[in-house]
């Protein structure tokens, strides 16, 4: 019952965030943030295996005719997910709302719908179900782009939606291959995960329906080529539709590809690595090197996630149990800090109306607190050892050595990008001489926040071993998966 | 005619009789509510008179007409249809025109055309089908004899349509002069006996694609659809959008596929028309300004997408079809409820007379809103299941082509629907306090169709499966149409058809015994099934055994001389098209 509940909650939280509007302005903040504790809470409770050992399932029938069932299942990496998600979002509303005030009640919902939208990607064991939370998150985000979003939102909007939903149907198209492959070939016709796993033997038309999957997850990630809608939807987002696009949005695309891409299509996937790599690397050096000379604090975060999300790519094409442990501690922590730098970038607007950093300079004296976190998660934006991403990008790179040292050291020389962003980011805001007028610090309620978040970082950074092992069972279940040897069709099958 | 036959045509005769009682009374009594109850009781008693019949289906009331689940299936949606628009009407009206209780009359006219169209068995009832629906939408354009707009798209629609019914007439000819009958079963059973048609029969079923294409707005013709949307009243163009086009695609499905599948029109030239007007409709519809033209476009890419999937082949691409045949018409109702509901005495046409909709008449702007979602095949609305069919029908034959080229197009297409979406949703700027498009007092009925509609564009989004389950036992009892792609078709027909069978409804004779064939060697799934090959030599041979027992006019490789002698030497038989020479 549980999977089932960590769906229904946000959603009906969302209804009941919408209702009480009339109650008072802060009336929906209040009951968003019990729904995603009670959320978290639920999560939590499966840490503990009493009566719910893991993986625990939920299945009933949907749609029989066409072998859709309505599977959801919670595995070590689905439950590290859906906790990650229920957190970010705790962190988006806590997030000040500098845009426009229109019902507060509706804004709510909408990114409780997100985060219903998003957990049921993470839950889902059925490929139409995966498909159909993967396009139904978009809906309320888009709104969210839409409604409460400042500058072009509009344009951004339209083209954040193209951009997922095209992708999203040649997602579509790539599993519709592999059911009816999997159908022909004696697998019989069923959507189910468990059922097609292992199911695609090597054909040129499957290399191409994992060819549309690949370009669906890239789109989510912001893989380069397919990052033009990512920096105008992360900087005309409110942000707390930022905070959710950047922190778990985009973990989605990753997670398609290490749980459902590299599984699924494993007779083809294996050769396609290097490419994956190659992709990754590119993300890295182009998103960090276009990351430096950004001049808005938010396009700037924006383009150093694009950089970040190439090590995720680059750790799942290397495919091997380090890089896969990096891949998992990357997005976790990459999460948390990205939706701290983006709570940062919130303040900073909500009082100088802007997120132009050409006006800002010596922030530090008026607002130490705000300066103090900056600089941690600007640091762990680099990659400082002891901090969550350095585990996560040493693992990654010690992964994708063995696969091949050239992309490896390329990788590396990322982290120098890197550090050249992230001090520039916080020189030309804090340090230097006072311009403009100051601004008051954070207020308690956020240092309180982003004393959980830093704890988060520094508790990766020092001691990733939960999130290691909690992820370990199921990162060895996807690897077994796609080294599963390609069915021959049964003797008799029809081609 | 049988009382057993009587019984079977129910619900055409209770539809044709209320347009025939509708029409003295609206122009005698003059009451609008009277005139308005009158066409929805006819409605509803339409629809459960399908109900009632259903069991006994299928079954020939003479070579005319053919009572199955499909056409009963099709008459209710249909039935459904028109009675949306009768109430939508109801409002509509209110105020624009003080005289349209004839206007029901007409309504009820169209649909027992409609009706007729896809229950036709033969081409005569199809064309005077067609010709009835034609005729009273001529009418129903032109309501509105003072707005010059109306009359303009009535004279749009008139001359398209005569020259589709021409090349319909002439397509009819050409097959009858060749094969002396006009029986769509038999044509497709002496085809398939023949192992292909002739040039004649070819150029025919082409002529009669074009003469349907006109209907449907298929691409190079349709270039009338978007003046009718625009200058029509709401109503008719709702009926316009969903009637018509349904009854003319339940025909084609019913039939033409067949015809096609025995190649008298290469597939491939229709695969270039689905696509052509996927992209042309995608495009087109791209920088309307004008939210009836938009969906007047976007109704041509629609068509594009139910002709894919249809081309596809099989069973699954039928249902599929269907299903989304089904989802956008109710969608449909929904977008021109909507229109309805906002057209007050200046009509709310354009984008910019909805901008932030949602602030004013919230209920209006989610339901455009949802129909915008649902054409844009958005997940939890029945577009999105009918989007899925159709491209799982394509996967299902490998038909990639057109798969991918719906997949970008629908990106284009998505980009005018969020347009209308971010336009209804839009913030209302302080001055900004006009009322222009604001729904009027009085539209309780209009209001109620809307509700319904906009659930079951919900519904269907969340649950389509008892709808597929319906629309799947439909098709399987009538005669299994994706079937004749197949080869154990290819291979029986010409053993299966005896010529004393050639007559009424022997398709699904014969495609009974393809199933036990199916069922014998375990082939099941109607997804696995190889696309169509050329026959052997051995059928060929087969073919032209059986060709001798054919009266002589009916084989085309006969001088047309004799054939037209021996067709005028045939004693004259009610009923019987072929006699066996040889039976006693």
């Amino acid at each position: 019952m549980i999977p089932i509940l960590l769906l229904l909650v946000p959603v009906i939280g969302g209804f009941l965030a919408w209702a009480t509007e009339r109650l008072g302005k802060t009336a929906p903040r209040s009951i968003a943030a019990v729904v995603l504790l009670v959320e978290l809470a639920l999560a939590a409770s499966l840490l503990f295996p009493g009566r719910h050992p893991l993986p625990v399932t939920f299945a009933r029938e949907w749609v029989p005719r066409l072998g859709i069932s309505f599977h959801l299942a919670l595995d070590g990496l689905s439950l590290l997910f859906v906790m990650v998600t229920a957190g970010i979002g705790i962190a988006a509303i806590a997030a000040p709302r500098s845009g426009n005030p229109r019902s507060p009640g509706l804004f709510h919902a909408n990114v409780l719908w997100t985060v219903a939208g998003i957990v049921g990607v993470f839950l889902a064991f059925d490929l139409f179900l995966f498909y159909l939370f993967w396009e139904l998150m978009l809906i309320p985000m888009y709104f969210l782009i839409l409604l409460w979003g400042q500058g072009a939102s509009r344009a951004a909007g339209i083209k954040f939606i193209i951009f997922t939903q095209v992708s999203g149907l040649f997602m579509l198209l790539a599993i519709l291959a592999l059911f009816f492959h999997a159908g022909t070939t004696g697998g019989g016709y069923s959507f189910d995960y468990d059922r097609l796993v292992g199911r695609a033997s090597p054909s040129p038309l499957l290399f191409w329906a994992m060819i549309g999957f690949f370009v669906a997850c890239c789109v989510k990630l912001g893989i380069v080529p397919f990052h033009a809608w990512l920096p105008d939807a992360y900087c005309t987002a409110p942000p707390a539709g930022s905070i959710l696009l950047a922190g778990i949005m985009s973990k989605t695309g990753a997670y398609a590809l290490l749980r459902f891409m590299v599984p699924l299509f494993g007779a083809q996937a294996i050769p396609f690595e290097r490419t994956m790599m190659v992709f990754g690397v590119i993300s890295i050096l182009y998103g960090a090197a276009v990351a430096v000379a950004q001049t808005d604090l938010r396009r700037l975060i924006a383009y150093s996630s694009i950089s970040h999300m190439g090590f995720v790519l680059l750790a799942i094409g290397a495919w091997n149990e380090p890089a896969l442990q990096g891949a998992v501690v990357q997005m976790v922590s990459h999460a948390v800090i990205i939706a701290a730098l983006f709570l940062l970038a919130a303040h900073l607007e909500l009082h100088r109306g802007t997120t132009a950093m050409q006006g800002m300079g010596g922030l530090w004296g008026a607002a130490p607190r705000m300066g103090l976190v900056m600089l941690l998660f600007a640091l762990a934006s680099m990659g400082l050892p002891g901090l969550g991403s350095f585990t996560g990008e040493f693992l990654t790179l010690l992964g994708s050595f063995r696969h091949s040292e050239v992309l490896a050291v390329l990788a590396a020389s990322g982290g120098i990008l890197s550090v050249v962003y992230a001090l520039s980011m916080m020189h030309r805001v804090f340090q230097g001489e006072m311009r403009g007028q100051g601004i008051p610090d954070l207020p308690l309620r956020a240092v309180a926040l982003f004393a959980i978040l830093s704890a988060c970082i520094i508790g990766i950074g020092l001691y990733p071993r939960p999130i290691i092992g909690g992820s370990a069972a199921s990162l060895a279940a996807v690897q077994r998966a796609a080294s599963l040897p390609a069915d021959p069709p049964p003797a008799g099958a029809r081609p | 005619m049988t009382p057993l036959d009587w019984h079977m045509l129910l619900p055409w005769v209770i539809l044709g009789a209320g347009a025939v009682v509708s029409a003295p009374v609206a122009a005698f009594l003059r009451n609008r509510v009277l005139a308005v109850s009158i066409a929805g009781l006819t409605l509803v008693a339409t629809m459960i008179a399908c109900f009632a019949v259903a069991p006994l289906a299928p079954r020939h009331v003479t070579p005319l007409i053919i009572v199955d689940p499909f056409s009963l299936y099709f008459v209710c949606l249909i039935a459904l249809c028109t009675l949306a628009a009768a109430l939508l009407a109801h409002d509509y009206f209110r105020t624009a025109e003080p005289l349209h209780e004839e206007f029901y009359a007409f309504l009820l006219l169209a649909a027992f055309g409609a009706a007729t169209i896809v229950a036709s068995a033969h081409f005569v009832s199809l064309f005077v089908g067609l010709e009835i629906l034609n005729v009273s939408i001529y009418v129903l354009i032109a309501w509105r004899m003072q707005d010059g707009k109306g009359v303009e798209a009535a004279l749009k629609y008139l001359i398209p349509g005569a020259v589709g019914g021409a090349f319909l007439l002439f397509g009819i000819a050409l097959i009858y002069a060749d094969l002396g009958t006009m029986e769509i079963s038999s044509i497709v059973s002496l085809l398939a006996a023949g192992g292909g048609a002739s040039l004649m029969v070819t150029s025919g079923a082409l002529l009669i694609v074009v003469g349907l294409g006109f209907k449907l707005a298929l691409v190079p013709f349709h270039l009338w659809t978007p003046d009718i949307y625009e200058g029509a009243p709401v109503p008719a163009a709702t009926l316009v959008a969903t009637v018509s086009k349904a009854a003319v695609f339940a025909l084609f499905m019913r039939y033409f596929f067949p015809l096609l599948a025995l190649r008298t029109v290469a597939p491939s030239a229709l695969t270039a028309m689905a696509v052509a007007s996927m992209i042309a409709g995608n495009l087109l519809a791209l920088r309307q300004e004008n939210l009836k033209r938009l969906l007047a476009y976007s109704s041509i890419a629609h068509m594009g997408y139910f002709l894919a999937a249809l081309l596809s082949g099989g069973r699954f691409g039928v249902i599929a079809a269907t299903y989304y045949l089904t989802a956008y018409v109710v969608t449909l109702v929904v977008a021109f409820g909507a229109l309805s509901m906002l057209s007050a005495q200046r009509s709310a046409e354009t984008i910019d007379d909805v901008r932030s909709l949602f602030s004013r008449s919230p209920f209006v702007a989610a339901a455009l809103g949802v129909a915008c979602a649902s054409l844009a095949g958005l997940p939890l609305a029945a577009g999105f299941f009918g989007k899925f069919y159709v491209l799982a029908a394509m996967a299902a034959q490998g038909k990639w082509v057109p798969a991918i080229t719906l997949v970008t197009t629908s990106g284009i297409g998505i980009y005018y629907y969020f347009r209308i979406i971010a336009t209804l949703f839009e913030r209302r700027e302080a001055a900004a306090a006009d009322t222009s498009g604001t729904a009027r007092r009085g539209t309780s009925l209009s209001a109620a169709v809307l509700t319904v509609a906009v659930i079951a564009v919900i519904v269907l989004g969340i649950v389509p499966g008892p709808l597929t389950g319906l629309i799947a036992r439909i098709v399987g009892r009538k005669a299994r149409i994706g079937f004749w792609n197949s080869k154990i078709v290819w291979m029986a027909a010409p053993l299966l058809i005896r010529p004393g069978n050639v007559r009424g409804n022997n398709l699904r004779g014969v495609l009974h015994v393809t199933e036990r064939y199916n069922q014998d060697l375990g082939l099941t799934d109607p997804c696995a099934l190889p696309p169509p090959r050329r026959l052997s030599r051995g059928n060929r041979r087969r073919g032209r055994a059986l060709r001798r027992h054919l009266p002589p006019f009916a084989v085309s490789s006969l001088p047309r001389r004799r054939r037209l002698r021996a067709y005028r030497r045939q004693p004259l038989q009610r009923g019987v098209r072929f006699q066996d020479p040889y039976r006693p």
